[in-house]
């Protein structure tokens, strides 16, 4: 009798476990029936980038907002090991030449105007009112030493491909010359890179590039006042900053590397902004009269990429065929959620300048993928191996890849691979089809392109197809060095159309960056491109 | 005993090399390369090779090794490849807090393990006995991250009594540490409800009865040192499982500790990170372990005899 | 007759209650003893001896034990209903109890000495150091160097181990001993000076004495009266000359066909056929007719009550009760 009881306690208490769990994560539940859900009826997502209020709140006296991020950034010196996180940090503490605005287009910063002077020498105009927070005046010098400074650093070097350090020069105290090595398109964008940020001299000589990278001297709206490693970076406002001063005295970021302990911390109030929110909490922040949810265009593309030197899929027409034979949007809807994605025809986002709106569609069409492999003599398929970070949405991802090309006989043999080795087998070129999500960092379509399939590019950590085309490299070349925005958006287009023809990538969508913030937060807006501005958020009054 | 202490110590070296030799073959073989992840983007082929050189990637698999020990005997254990920081002084930064986790996590672990233990074996087969037992058998099934969402839903969001991350105050440690300790608790209460079990049946326990003992005499003097043998040596090897399972609740609770440290750096192949982080948790282990073996001694004479 | 007697147990009835069963241990059992008298209890594995002395102790684990009536007067009081702190002021002090395996009975933690003064300080209160005094006393009184009182229960031989158990059993001086098998475990070299021990000790100190055996030969040797039991019940009991000399019950008759006699010529020993009952199930009528030669029809059907066939000895059975024909 007691035994019986015992178990129909136990039981009970399952139940009520489960029962906390299905609650935890109501995201979870929906899913199956997104993947069901007809695909003629448009899902509209909702790209809310910015807050719109009725504008009859008042300004909070809160002064301190928590803030998290998703990993602990290495260093905060321009050129040291590079991520989103410390990139975004970095922006706010130092401050580039010029800057993007909410569209990436490059705008003046420290330097005030600009202009190419022949081909290849652009002139900086600077501001004269700026101070380094250890009381040292920002002059051309200061950019010259920057600029030249990261030939020597880790990750630095890469930013100066074009650049030509022996004309990097102040002409005066407030004026400087950069020079390329050849006409070089991307220079003003290139310098809105945090990796382009100005550093002090002096600051870094006294206190030594590894006390600097934890603490660096910058001429940024916040400086970090302590880091704590491991737990959290807090940042206080910099009372002598030239622009207009951050609304908030204190930003502490805590690094919180589980998805879903950021969102149980928001919703406990523990942190007021979530940086990177998970798609499968995005629901439940929403539902919620406490928080809020924003989420825009970036610009990554998330892709299926062939190694374009291997066979069969140095076969264009294998690779076409197998681009039919891939339903990218029920991938998108099942795996990136229709709230926090767009769909992806080609490699540059919608939103970039110089896309070609016009490309054709590869739709899904298993029958006429088996067709055009039949024609191409693989009528009884062909095994390929399936590259991919092993975690739990790509694992679903390579699974769904997997059913939809065995249709078509292609036999997916899945390589989940950690991140250390992924990165290390796909800059080697040591892989047949993978999936992988790549930033065109400058959000510049042109570069992005450059990046992604020029074959000068194969190596490195953007080029994931191994393409090798002399006429994609003609028309890539051709737009690096055309400095006339015009034409090069023409080029841009054309040049889009050829890689599309070559089919090196299965486009899936562009995944947007989503963040849930507390109801009382103000003065956050998505960017393109991954950049928070600490300096304008604030808080209000609730009732 | 102090010699069995010395030569247990003087036993950690060959031990201690066994981890390094493990630890640097895998990292070894493991394919990926810290370039990689520390380059990131575009790196150009000069960069990588010169940075290649400078971390002393170059060399050959026993020249590493080598050069590694080497350095490690002079008390150097290398320097963090992305923050540049001495190691030692990153597991200076973390490891306290590990401590902190993992012992909050074993005191949990052994007074509500012992409690629930004895209680339980005292009232076999009573309704306390089987909600135990029944407690204790979702406690030892549930993976101690899940255990940790679970508490952070119910403290944190609905109840909110207890913060959700941080690290700075003792109530910070309280939930991470229950949901680390929950699996050892739930293992111990089993261990010591069968151990007593088995010693309440002994006849030197109806001897201690028979004495007149008054019952609690009897499982306090009696029962309770005998039954605790077992368990000791369970705590001690819990505590191993502690470390390993501080990994993901460090991640959870966003705890700056050695777990966490090391699953960012097995993830940039950051090498000397790794074999610090292990080196230090092995000798941790290695010496909670002699420590429990010390308390053995002290507990069962029979043990003790062997030590002389 | 109840007020001279030291121990007199009545209708004690013992069951062991399980989820789907219940063992009769021990069924409607009656003794008596005298003081500085031994009583030997005789019978074999699972007849309830243990059981009798341990609810005589109140140490039977309940549940699943539980006393289902009797009582049992051990100096006019009963064990039965008084308190349990009243009982545990009994146990150690005027009732103690050595039990079978001096291997296991000592605690393995504790040294002996402790252990002895445990009950000393417990009982006649004084400080640690007299308590300890007086257990090194009492292991020397057992023939043990009192300087070992400071070792370990596992650095003595079993032997050694019994005489410390019998230390720590006479420590408070009590009036009623029982010993449940004191020599079983031990070597028979050894179990003869223990014996020897014990039988010093009780005349030294007066003390009553049950001993739980099935060794006839001890019962010989230093009992003055003999209870048999069989499957929870005494079947004959009567002095030692009664049960040896005068012996009645078929059973009783049975075990002394198993021990090998080398003054008389016998081809084989003669066992007992079948086993003790099942105690969960037992046989109708008389416990013992399934296994025994003279079971009639009356044997099966009717429970057979204890009668006294001489002046002091009693006996169970409808044989010699005079309902059936003794050599059918």
């Amino acid at each position: 009798m007691k035994k019986y009881l015992a178990m129909l306690l136990a039981c009970a208490m399952i139940f009520a476990f489960a029962a906390g769990c299905a609650q935890q994560n109501p995201a979870n539940s929906d899913e199956p029936t997104a993947t069901n859900a007809p695909t003629d009826v448009e899902a509209t997502p909702v790209q809310n980038t910015e807050l719109v209020t009725d504008g009859n709140e008042t300004v909070s006296d809160k002064d301190t907002i928590n803030i998290a991020v998703d990993r602990e950034p290495a260093t905060l010196n321009p050129g040291g090991v590079s991520s989103n996180v410390n990139e975004i940090i970095m922006r706010n503490v130092l401050d580039t030449l010029l800057k993007f605005d909410e569209n990436a287009i490059p705008q003046a910063n420290l330097a005030t105007e600009w202009e190419a002077i022949d081909d290849l020498t652009w002139q900086f105009k600077l501001r004269d009112d700026v101070n380094f927070t250890n009381g040292e005046h920002f002059t051309a010098k200061d950019v010259v030493y920057s600029i030249n400074r990261l030939a020597n650093t880790t990750t630095g070097a890469s930013a100066l491909t074009y650049i030509d350090l022996s004309g990097v020069e102040a002409v005066d105290d407030y004026t400087v010359n950069i020079k390329t090595t050849k006409p070089y398109a991307f220079l003003e964008a290139q310098l809105c890179q945090a990796v382009m940020c100005i550093v002090n001299e002096k600051a870094i000589t006294e206190m030594g590039e590894d006390a600097h990278g934890r603490a660096p001297v910058g001429t940024g709206p916040y400086m970090v006042a302590d880091w704590t490693a491991g737990e959290s970076i807090t940042l206080e406002r910099n009372e002598n900053y030239w622009g207009e001063p951050a609304k908030l005295k204190t930003v502490v970021l805590k690094i919180m590397t589980e998805g879903t302990s950021r969102t149980i911390n928001l919703e406990t109030g523990d942190i007021d902004l979530n940086c990177r929110l998970q798609t499968t909490d995005i629901d439940r922040v929403e539902e919620s009269s406490d928080m809020y949810v924003l989420a825009g265009a970036q610009n990554t593309l998330r892709y299926i990429c062939f190694n374009t030197s291997v066979e069969p899929l140095n076969n264009v027409n294998v690779r076409k065929a197998l681009y039919h034979a891939t339903d990218t949007e029920l991938i998108r809807e099942t795996i990136y959620g229709v709230k926090s994605s767009e769909k992806a025809n080609g490699p540059i986002p919608p939103s970039f300048q110089g896309k070609n709106h016009d490309l054709p569609e590869y739709e899904y069409d298993p029958a006429k993928a088996k067709e055009m492999l039949a024609a191409e003599g693989y009528e009884n398929g062909f095994e390929v191996s399936f590259i991919y970070l092993a975690n739990t949405t790509n694992n679903m991802f390579a699974e769904m890849l997997q059913s939809m090309w065995a249709e078509v006989g292609v036999t997916l043999v899945l390589q989940p691979t950690e991140s250390g080795t992924l990165s290390t087998m796909l800059n080697a070129g040591d892989y047949e089809v993978g999936t992988a999500a790549t930033d065109m960092k400058l959000c510049d379509a042109g570069e992005g392109l450059y990046a992604f399939f020029h074959s000068s590019s194969r190596g490195s950590s953007q080029d994931r197809t191994w393409l090798n085309d002399a006429d994609v490299d003609a028309i890539l070349d051709k737009i690096v060095t055309t400095l006339d925005a015009e034409e090069r958006n023409k080029l841009v287009s054309e040049a889009e159309a050829m890689i599309h023809d070559l089919c090196p990538m299965i486009y899936i969508c562009h995944p947007w960056r989503v963040y849930g913030a507390r109801s009382d937060v103000r003065g956050l807006k998505v960017l393109p491109y991954d950049m928070e501005y600490y300096s304008k958020l604030y808080f209000v009054n609730e009732d | 005993m102090l010699k069995y202490i010395a030569r247990r110590l003087l036993m950690l070296i060959p031990v201690l090399l066994g981890v390094i030799l493990l630890v640097f073959s895998l990292m070894y073989i493991t394919p990926g390369d810290p370039v990689d992840s520390l380059l990131g983007d575009n790196a150009t082929p000069e960069a990588r090779e010169a940075l290649r050189e400078e971390l002393g990637l170059n060399g050959g698999y026993f020249e590493r090794f080598f050069n590694y020990v080497v350095r490690l005997l002079r008390g150097d254990m290398g320097i963090c490849y992305s923050t540049r920081q001495n190691v030692a002084t990153r597991i200076a930064q973390t490891f306290p807090n590990t401590v902190k986790l993992a012992s909050f996590a074993v005191a949990f672990a052994v007074v509500f393990g012992l409690t629930f233990g004895i209680v339980s074996a005292i009232r076999q087969y009573s309704i306390i006995d089987n909600i135990v037992m029944s407690i204790s058998m979702i406690g030892i099934s549930m993976p101690s991250f899940w255990c940790g969402l679970l508490l952070m839903l119910l403290f944190c969001v609905k109840l909110k009594w207890l913060p959700a991350s941080g690290f700075d105050s003792f109530s910070c440690v309280i939930l991470p540490g229950i949901a680390l300790g929950v699996n050892s608790a739930a293992s111990i209460a089993r261990m010591t409800r069968s151990g007593m079990l088995e010693v309440i049946r002994q006849d030197y326990i109806s001897t201690a009865r028979a004495k007149g003992l008054s019952e609690f005499k009897v499982v306090t003097v009696h029962a309770l040192k005998n039954a605790l043998i077992p368990v000791i040596t369970t705590i001690g090897m819990q505590f191993g499982l502690l470390l390993g399972g501080a990994v993901l609740i460090e991640s959870i609770f966003a705890i700056p500790g050695v777990g966490k440290m090391m699953v960012d750096a097995i993830k940039s192949r950051n090498y000397p990170v790794v074999q610090g982080g292990v080196l230090v948790i092995a000798l941790s282990f290695c010496l909670v372990n002699l420590v429990v073996d010390i308390l053995y001694a002290y507990v069962d004479p029979r043990v003790r005899s062997q030590y002389k | 007759m109840a007020n001279e007697k030291l121990l007199e147990i009545k209708n004690l009835t013992v069951h062991y209650q399980s989820y789907d069963a219940t063992v009769h241990a021990v069924e409607n059992l009656n003794l008596s003893l005298g003081n500085g008298e031994t009583l030997g209890l005789v019978g074999e594995t699972g007849a309830g001896k243990t059981t009798t002395v341990k609810s005589i102790m109140r140490i039977l684990p309940t549940p699943p034990a539980r006393v289902v009536s009797g009582e049992i007067f051990f100096d006019g009081q009963d064990l039965l209903k008084v308190s349990e702190k009243e009982m545990r002021k009994i146990r150690g002090k005027e009732i103690a109890m050595i039990f079978q395996d001096p291997m296991t009975s000592l605690n393995p933690v504790m040294t002996v000495a402790d252990q002895i003064a445990e009950v000393i300080r417990l009982h006649d209160g004084g400080s640690r150091a007299e308590a300890h005094k007086k257990a090194c006393d009492m292991l020397e009184l057992v023939g043990i160097r009192p300087e070992r009182g400071s070792d370990y229960p596992h650095q003595f031989s079993g032997g050694m181990k019994q005489r410390v158990v019998i230390a720590m059993a006479l420590a408070c001086n009590p009036r009623f001993l029982i010993a449940d098998e004191p020599t079983t475990a031990l070597d028979v070299t050894i179990q003869a000076q223990v014996l020897e021990l014990m039988k010093k000790l009780k005349a030294q100190y007066q003390t009553a004495m049950v001993m739980i055996t099935h060794d006839l030969g001890i019962v010989a040797e230093i009992c003055d009266y003999v209870a048999i039991m069989y499957a929870g019940e005494v079947v004959e009991y009567g002095t030692r000359e009664h049960i040896f000399n005068s012996t009645a019950h078929p059973y009783t008759k049975g075990l002394f066909a198993c021990i090998p006699d080398i003054f008389t010529e016998q081809n084989e020993l003669v066992p007992i056929n079948g086993l003790t009952p099942d105690p969960t199930d037992l046989p109708q009528g008389c416990r013992f007719n399934p296994r025994c030669p003279y079971a009639t029809e009356r044997c099966r059907q009717e429970h057979p009550e204890n009668v006294e066939i001489e002046p002091g000895h009693f006996v169970a059975c409808h044989l010699i009760n005079g309902g059936g024909n003794e050599n059918a």
